[in-house]
């Protein structure tokens, strides 16, 4: 470093000594570096004008010609209260009175309000939500019971099967007639369950909920006892 | 959206880095002006089924299937200007992450617009399908993107190149091949999701419980997992380079070449 | 830069057709939406089918009347069940549960009991915040107050095992205090049950923090049981 010291100049750049800089003596490989560093700058991007491909502007046309079709289709007339695409112009065209097969309404009913705590398999959980398979509360001769527990709930301890299980159940006032004895017809007689009791009409349901409709509190074991007497499976 | 922000990115770098122009001006006309006026529509997709008036959706679903004309003309565009250098793609830093950010915006463009396809957004709606393809979207594109530009800018900015090469490899291998496979296992395990999500017996009840639909779906999250780890490596490798790039000693790099990856 | 005025006028005139078409419309359309009675009557008090009537004097399409003494739905969030919307909202519930049901016909929402009719804008007027979701890691909550009971809720809430074995529901046993039980004064009357496996050891109870009651009223309040002028019930 003594020609640093002799120098009044300022050294070049990268610390290499102005000696050694202009003194030819720079050997090929520092040399490309900083060429390959200064060659990878390239001009400020610029654009060709090449035309738009005939295949492009036709793809165009036919997305075009789809997006009318589309909302000729699903607009739905531009109306605020219309919440289905497929419904074509007002509704209101009553179909012809279906017959209902009670078992499949049943196990519809079943799969939206009673999977949650019973399970599918209609299991329960031990000690917490009872079983309905093979139970003796669903087996009784006269369904006014489980009529009862479904339409205000039920609250505290109580036995099934002689297993004891403490919970509450939510009240299901909201179905209607048809919809809670489907369910509960669905639940006594399915085979797999090993259940045979017999079926529920509308009007079983609709004449507990006649008498005891305006309930809003659970019912309790005891207090189903009270009316009913102990369970009693068929 | 992140899309304008990308294009800015994509259509300076690539043509910057290559040195050479850009393929054709009319298709970037094109591209910005057909995306301005559907991308602000497209956004309804997301409320297919929701409580919204028919019309909204139709609208959102066809704007978002109109997507389809500036992404395909960006693609065109993109891929005529690097078609040909795709060696000088592969070796460059920056364009190996622009240019697989820009392949990726193609694909998950084309796939966000089948989804708004009612039919389709039935499955994958409120499924890992849609998680997956934000990430796809967020990450793949965006990210990559972003990351492409910081490995263009910081040598420039600082006057000093990139101190290690293999660290640019682990970031790059790590990011790809992690997002990749988030992107892939969360769209297989989202659709299945969906398919028995909707499954419905004669009797119009679900074949699965819901309990079932979600158990299946723990498997491509494992997956996920890992696709976070390889995320997280690869970033460790950019942070580490980019730390060693900032605190070392300026002499001990300024005068080396460009870090290029080998072919 | 000789296009700077056609660039911002392009760029106006395209923000300003989405604005117009999604938010302008929209509101126009249903920015008047207020509680209504399932029928809404004409100014002669007569029942009408839909949610607009004629005006018989300006012969333009105006909004029907609610009924006279029938329940106008939705109706407000108050008290504990409004506080517990924030702790939804804090508890990130929205990440795995949606609030909204899709049509019969479209998914499954209806065959799996989340709802017996679509969800529709009027549903969510008075909401504070709109929790509509857009995951379905766990089910469908607009109608939750009606499938459980208050117990059920705790008791998910404190360890979802309890109510749903291999839930993948992280328990939330923070918002619940174990404590020893008075001696003076005996079991807490707000105290969870807890089944008989899962019992706390002998001389302690479980007792839900003000969050928990917060939250567990606001799931309990949220229901769709009502039909609206626009939407009947599924069959």
């Amino acid at each position: 470093m003594s020609e640093d010291s002799q120098s009044t100049q300022p050294n070049p750049p990268n610390g290499v000594s102005r000696d050694t800089f202009e003194g030819n003596r720079m050997e090929d490989v520092p040399l490309q570096q900083i060429h390959s560093q200064l060659l990878r700058e390239k001009e400020e991007p610029t654009e060709n004008f090449s035309p738009m491909p005939l295949t492009l502007m036709a793809m165009c046309a036919v997305l075009i010609f789809w997006a009318g079709l589309y909302l000729a289709w699903y607009s739905g007339d531009l109306d605020p209260f219309r919440f289905d695409e497929t419904q074509r112009g007002a509704s209101g065209i009553a179909d012809a009175p279906r017959e209902i097969d009670m078992l499949a309404l049943g196990r519809r009913v079943y799969n939206q309000n009673c999977v949650a705590c019973h399970q599918s398999d209609g299991r329960g959980q031990s000690g917490v939500f009872p079983p309905l398979v093979a139970a003796d509360w669903v087996q009784e001769e006269s369904p006014d019971r489980i009529i009862k527990v479904v339409l205000a709930g039920l609250a505290g301890p109580i036995l099934v099967n002689g297993n004891p299980y403490n919970n509450a159940m939510t009240a299901f006032n909201r179905l209607s007639d048809r919809d809670i004895a489907a369910v509960l017809t669905f639940i006594r007689t399915e085979p797999t369950w090993q259940n045979n009791a017999p079926a529920v009409t509308p009007e079983m349901v609709a004449a507990v909920r006649a008498e005891f409709g305006g309930r809003t509190e659970p019912w309790t074991g005891p207090e189903l006892e009270a009316i009913h007497g102990p369970v009693t499976s068929r | 959206m992140v899309d304008p922000h990308r294009f800015g990115a994509a259509y300076y770098l690539i043509p910057k880095v290559l040195g050479r122009p850009i393929h054709s001006y009319y298709l970037s006309v094109v591209g910005f002006w057909s995306l301005a006026l559907f991308y602000n529509w497209a956004g309804v997709h997301h409320l297919i089924g929701g409580p919204v008036p028919v019309w909204v959706i139709s609208a959102g679903t066809v704007a978002s299937v109109m997507m389809v004309i500036p992404v395909v003309v960006t693609a065109v565009n993109h891929h005529m200007t690097v078609v040909g250098m795709q060696r000088e793609v592969w070796r460059s830093p920056t364009l190996r992450f622009i240019v697989f950010g820009a392949i990726n915006y193609t694909a998950v463009s084309l796939l966000g617009s089948t989804m708004a396809l009612r039919s389709v957004n039935e499955v994958t709606h409120f499924t890992h399908f849609t998680v997956g393809h934000a990430h796809h979207g967020v990450y793949a594109f965006f990210t990559m993107i972003m990351f492409g530009s910081v490995y263009y800018m910081m040598p420039r900015l600082l006057k000093r190149e990139w101190p290690s090469a293999f660290l640019i490899h682990t970031h790059w291998w790590a990011c790809a091949l992690g997002i990749m496979l988030m992107v892939v296992a969360l769209h297989i395990g989202g659709w299945i999701q969906g398919l028995q999500m909707n499954a419905l017996d004669e009797d119009g009840v679900p074949v699965f419980t819901f309990i079932e639909t979600v158990r299946n779906t723990v498997p491509w999250l494992h997956a996920r997992s890992i696709s976070g780890l390889l995320l997280m490596i690869g970033h460790m490798a950019f942070f580490l380079n980019v730390f060693w790039m900032i605190f070392s000693k300026p002499a001990a790099v300024s005068d080396s070449k460009p870090t290029l990856l080998g072919a | 830069m000789k296009s700077l005025p056609i660039l911002f006028l392009g760029i106006f005139f395209t923000l300003a057709f989405s604005w117009t078409g999604i938010v302008l419309v929209s509101h126009i359309q249903l920015g008047f939406l207020e509680p209504a009675t399932p029928e809404l009557t004409n100014a002669e008090e007569e029942a009408i089918a839909g949610v607009l009537f004629r005006d018989p004097d300006t012969g333009r399409m105006v909004h029907g009347r609610n009924q006279d003494g029938v329940q106008a739905n939705p109706m407000p969030l108050v008290g504990s069940a409004q506080r517990g919307l924030r702790v939804y909202e804090q508890m990130g519930c929205l990440y795995c549960h949606s609030q909204q049901v899709r049509r019969q016909g479209f998914g499954s929402d209806f065959e799996r009991g989340w709802g017996n009719r679509q969800s529709v804008p009027r549903d969510y007027i008075l909401k504070e915040r709109v929790m509509l979701g857009t995951m379905r890691t766990g089910p469908d909550l607009s109608n939750v107050g009606l499938r459980y009971s208050e117990l059920w809720q705790h008791q998910h809430l404190y360890n979802p095992q309890i109510t749903s074995p291999g839930s993948t529901m992280p328990p939330y046993a923070f918002l619940y205090e174990v404590r020893p039980i008075n001696p003076v004064t005996g079991p807490s009357p707000i105290a969870i049950d807890l089944p008989a496996q899962w019992a706390l050891p002998e001389g302690y109870e479980l007792i839900p923090t003000r969050r928990a009651l917060d939250l567990v009223a606001y799931l309990m309040s949220l229901h769709q049981d009502y039909e609206l002028p626009e939407i009947k019930f599924t069959e």
